[in-house]
């Protein structure tokens, strides 16, 4: 029953997709871009599945599992509050940039802004080597989500399974369509994945006799799920992970989706409503995760969103939160293995000119090459690596997050500099590296000293005051006023 | 008629045009902030209908952020995104 309703929703994802191949018009813009023509509603609900992974079902109900009612300001709140922030600030200036210049990679608009193609490489290289673990995660996560739903150890599907149906159905749809089938097929699953959701809430709660009574016995076994806790380390944490979302105003694969709005009032309907759909996906499922301890005590032999589900459901509602994750996995693997592909065409082939006349079909040729090799390559390294890839998840967001303030710069100060932001990036890396380092020898979460403060905490400001200072040192590019509206 | 000659209503200034940049969504931003950070319910163990206060806090946190973001849209929206569209 549960790998066929897998079946079904991925035959139907793949139809979507195929779907927005009808309108493919051949060109590097329409494939990497959608040629610029996504509309509010499909922008809206790409934008929150391409910000959701595999962590926010299974990760976040396990979360909530352990630390209780907190991990929703964690992840819920904090994102809901600021994402909306960075797409009016970062996400309306690159699409106004990008329509102007025609943009379709962020590595463009920096090399474009300061003048330098190695700034760009560097960015490129960092950019990378910051996704690879990433997209890594989405499709081990696919195979570790349907071997769990089906079973498990005990008789479940195979991992590799999973991970192969989540590679080849997005293979299928990146490769033909490009961004128009990703958009529209990352709309059909958020949709999918907010319906679960719900649906797993309310059939779940009922088994517990309703919301009410399951939080009121559950405040009287476990009252340290039910409070945040008021302690300096439970501080320290909610403040780092409040800078966590930070790290979607420099994901590739976003900016690419913005570069995607027909008019920039897209962004509009985006704005208003990203927190309301953020708020109904995570808060049934932070709601269940706490449910989840009146049922099973520490520890578990497998993640408890699955568990209470198997539990307490039949195998229709099991079969669609296997549909349910693999959602939130292809609504990221799509978008970052297209991103990818934007990259490393435009980035490296055409700025290196590594392949002569890069016509509009050869553009498309190397996007869905370099798209599908990435896709090939993850599915391979998802058979070698263990579960410790999964700690590498977080480390790629803090990276991320360490970068906005060099794209904060270079869209909103034009007295930034080159040198500025090839210190910041500097400074990124460097810090990573160092508590990443640091980080090997600690059992258990780690965090700074044991504090409770991430390095998160520590990189984004140090990255901030890296481009401020030694952009005030050096010299602003000549040219900067064209990348400013004027008043 | 078109305001120039004496007996007509006087022509309006034309209004002058936004700031490209506008700033106080920030301070909206840095009044979120503060919320998120309110301690007050932290330590609190109550349910409002059933659900923990401090998610209910945080749940109308977003919310308030979602009206901001329909204020934003409606009162700081830059005018340069329109132009020439």
């Amino acid at each position: 029953m549960i790998a066929a309703v897998v079946a079904v929703y991925l035959a139907l994802v793949a139809l979507v997709g195929l779907a927005g191949r009808r309108l493919f018009q051949g060109t590097g813009e329409d494939y990497f871009v959608a040629g610029r023509t996504i509309g509010p509603a499909v922008l809206l609900l790409t934008l929150v599945g391409t910000n959701m992974t595999a962590f926010t079902m299974l990760g976040l109900s396990g979360e909530a599992y352990n630390r209780g009612a907190a991990v929703f300001a964690f992840v819920g709140s904090s994102s809901a509050i600021l994402v909306p922030f960075i797409f009016y600030y970062l996400g309306t200036r690159c699409w106004w940039l990008g329509k102007r210049y025609g943009y379709v990679t962020q590595v463009q608009l920096i090399r474009d802004r300061y003048g330098s193609g190695a700034l760009g490489t560097l960015l490129f290289a960092v950019t990378v080597l910051l996704m690879l673990p990433y997209i890594l995660i989405g499709v081990k996560g696919g195979g570790d989500a349907l071997n769990a739903v089906t079973g498990g150890a005990a008789g479940g599907i195979p991992p590799w399974v999973g991970s192969l149906a989540v590679c080849a159905v997005t293979f299928l749809y990146v490769i033909y369509g490009g961004m128009r089938s990703t958009s529209w097929a990352n709309a059909f699953q958020t949709a999918v994945f907010m319906t679960v959701s719900a649906a797993a809430f309310f059939v779940i709660l009922n088994e517990f006799g309703g919301v009410e009574a399951a939080m009121r016995s559950l405040r009287e076994r476990h009252r340290e799920l039910v409070v945040f806790g008021a302690d300096s380390h439970s501080r320290l944490l909610l403040l780092s992970y409040f800078f966590i979302p930070l790290c979607t105003g420099a994901f590739p694969h976003l900016y690419a989706h913005w570069l995607s709005a027909r008019r920039a009032g897209a962004f509009r309907t985006v704005l208003v409503f990203y927190p309301l759909c953020f708020l109904a996906v995570n808060f049934p499922i932070v709601i269940l995760g706490m449910t989840g301890r009146l049922a099973f005590e520490p520890p578990l032999d497998g993640p408890i969103l699955v568990k209470l589900i198997v539990g307490y459901t039949g195998g229709l509602l099991a079969g669609c939160l296997a549909a349910g994750v693999f959602a939130a996995i292809m609504s990221s693997l799509d978008s970052q293995s297209l991103a990818l592909g934007a990259m490393f065409t435009e980035d490296i082939v055409r700025h290196y000119g590594l392949a002569e006349q890069l016509t509009e079909q050869r553009q498309v040729l190397f996007g869905r090459t370099f798209a599908a090799l990435f896709l090939g390559a993850a599915f391979v390294c998802s058979l070698l690596v263990d579960q410790s890839i999964f700690a590498l998840g977080s480390w790629s967001l803090t990276g991320f997050a360490g970068l906005l303030p060099m794209f904060a710069a270079a869209l909103y100060w034009r007295r930034s500099s080159k040198a500025g932001a090839a210190a910041a990036v500097v400074t990124v890396a460097g810090l990573w590296i160092y508590f990443f380092a640091d980080s090997l020898g600690v059992e258990g979460a780690y965090s700074i000293g044991g504090t409770g403060l991430l390095p998160i905490a520590v990189i984004v400001p140090a990255s901030a005051a890296a481009v401020l200072f030694v952009s005030l040192l050096t010299r602003p590019p000549a040219d900067a006023a064209r990348f400013f509206p004027e008043n | 008629m078109n305001g120039e000659s004496g007996g007509g209503r006087p022509r309006r200034e034309k209004r002058p045009a936004r700031r490209s940049v506008p700033f106080w969504p920030l301070a909206a931003l840095a009044l979120f902030a503060a919320l998120f950070f309110n301690p007050a319910p932290w330590d609190n163990d109550r349910l409002l209908a059933g659900i923990p206060l401090n998610l209910v806090y945080h749940s109308g946190l977003c919310v308030a952020a979602s009206a901001a973001m329909w204020a934003v849209t409606r009162k700081a929206w830059p005018d340069y995104l329109d132009r020439g569209e």
